[in-house]
């Protein structure tokens, strides 16, 4: 059904919100908001409307700004919300972390009514399933660090970086295709362990570390709440 | 024969990382031989002694730093080469 309706044109997430998060304030934020970055364009081509508070603007005063006034009339603005970013157990920390979190699970009521996927250290331990006991439709995300390299091709014969920044989006452009919370899980699962044997196949140079942040990747993503909720 | 004498260094904080390891190979990593494996001290330090004039690499490797590859070449009449290898981390915490 669902690759019959992509095969007339016909956008599934027509109407859609998703709100985009992607603070950057080093190295290794700066290649995960390229997730972010990308996924606009995605988005957008399947007939989404893209909020994004990208750097500087990733704080909890420009997220209570475009979430809390539509809740508090009763409907949540983002029908998705992706945050790329550093975390904690319990906070997403934004650009600001020294001066405030972005998100704390104190607050996660903002993430009520939407489908939540955080590329993030470690919020799906507790963070998310907060957002879900506060009526988040799902939480996917990380139950440890999220490694994230950087080495590209001019560093070694693949480039690694690249690989890495697919599969943070690939459990997105899953739920956008109509699937469900378990496949986008599943998804990002099966390309991480794709990667990993490709590179021991491949042997690329500084292959068993990437295939080891691949599988560490893959084993530590997960999702709070139902397995069949769809976008 | 040259000692090789250097540091491990996040480049984002400046400081020196302990416990790291670090690879020594002459020629490519991925054909050449594995010379010696050490670990940087808890200064971020490591040594290779007694290092036969020759192409070699250097392979920096953490569980949560973006691995290093750094290649040098040894001189027959060079004694000590001092090196700086920077990295960074690649977690999202």
């Amino acid at each position: 059904m669902i690759s019959a309706l992509q095969e007339t044109g016909i956008q599934l997430q027509k109407g859609k919100t998703a709100l985009l998060i992607a603070p950057y304030m080093d190295r290794v934020t700066s290649v995960s908001s390229i997730v972010e970055r990308a996924l606009i364009d995605y988005l957008q081509s399947e007939g989404m409307t893209v909020l994004t508070l990208e750097g500087e603007e990733a704080t909890y005063e420009n997220l209570e700004k475009i979430l809390k006034p539509p809740l508090e009339h009763g409907f949540q603005m983002a029908d998705l919300i992706v945050y790329t970013g550093h975390g904690l157990d319990d906070a997403w920390l934004g650009q600001q972390p020294k001066e405030r979190p972005l998100l704390t699970a104190d607050e996660a009521g903002l993430l009520h009514d939407s489908i939540v996927v955080a590329i993030s250290c470690n919020t799906l331990k507790y963070l998310g399933n907060v957002a879900v006991t506060k009526k988040a439709r799902a939480y996917l995300g990380f139950t440890d660090l999220v490694l994230c390299p950087i080495t590209d091709e001019l560093v070694a014969d693949r480039n690694y970086k690249a690989d890495f920044i697919r599969t943070f989006m690939h459990p997105i452009v899953t739920l956008v295709q109509g699937r469900t919370v378990a496949d986008a899980v599943k998804e990002f699962q099966d390309l991480c362990y794709y990667y990993a044997d490709m590179y021991g196949t491949k042997r690329f140079l500084l292959w068993e570390f990437h295939a080891f942040a691949m599988i560490h990747n893959a084993n530590n993503f997960s999702y709070a709440g139902r397995p069949d909720v769809r976008l | 024969m040259a000692t090789i004498r250097g540091k491990v260094i996040d480049s984002e904080t400046d400081l020196t990382i302990p416990f790291v390891a670090v690879d020594l190979y002459k020629g490519d990593p991925r054909t050449g031989i594995l010379v010696s494996e050490k670990h940087t001290d808890e200064r971020g330090e490591f040594v290779f002694r007694d290092v036969e004039p020759g192409e070699y690499t250097i392979v920096v490797r953490s569980p949560i730093h973006n691995p290093v590859i750094h290649k040098l070449i040894i001189k027959p009449d060079q004694r000590v080469i001092e090196l700086e290898i920077k990295t960074v981390k690649i977690h999202l915490r």
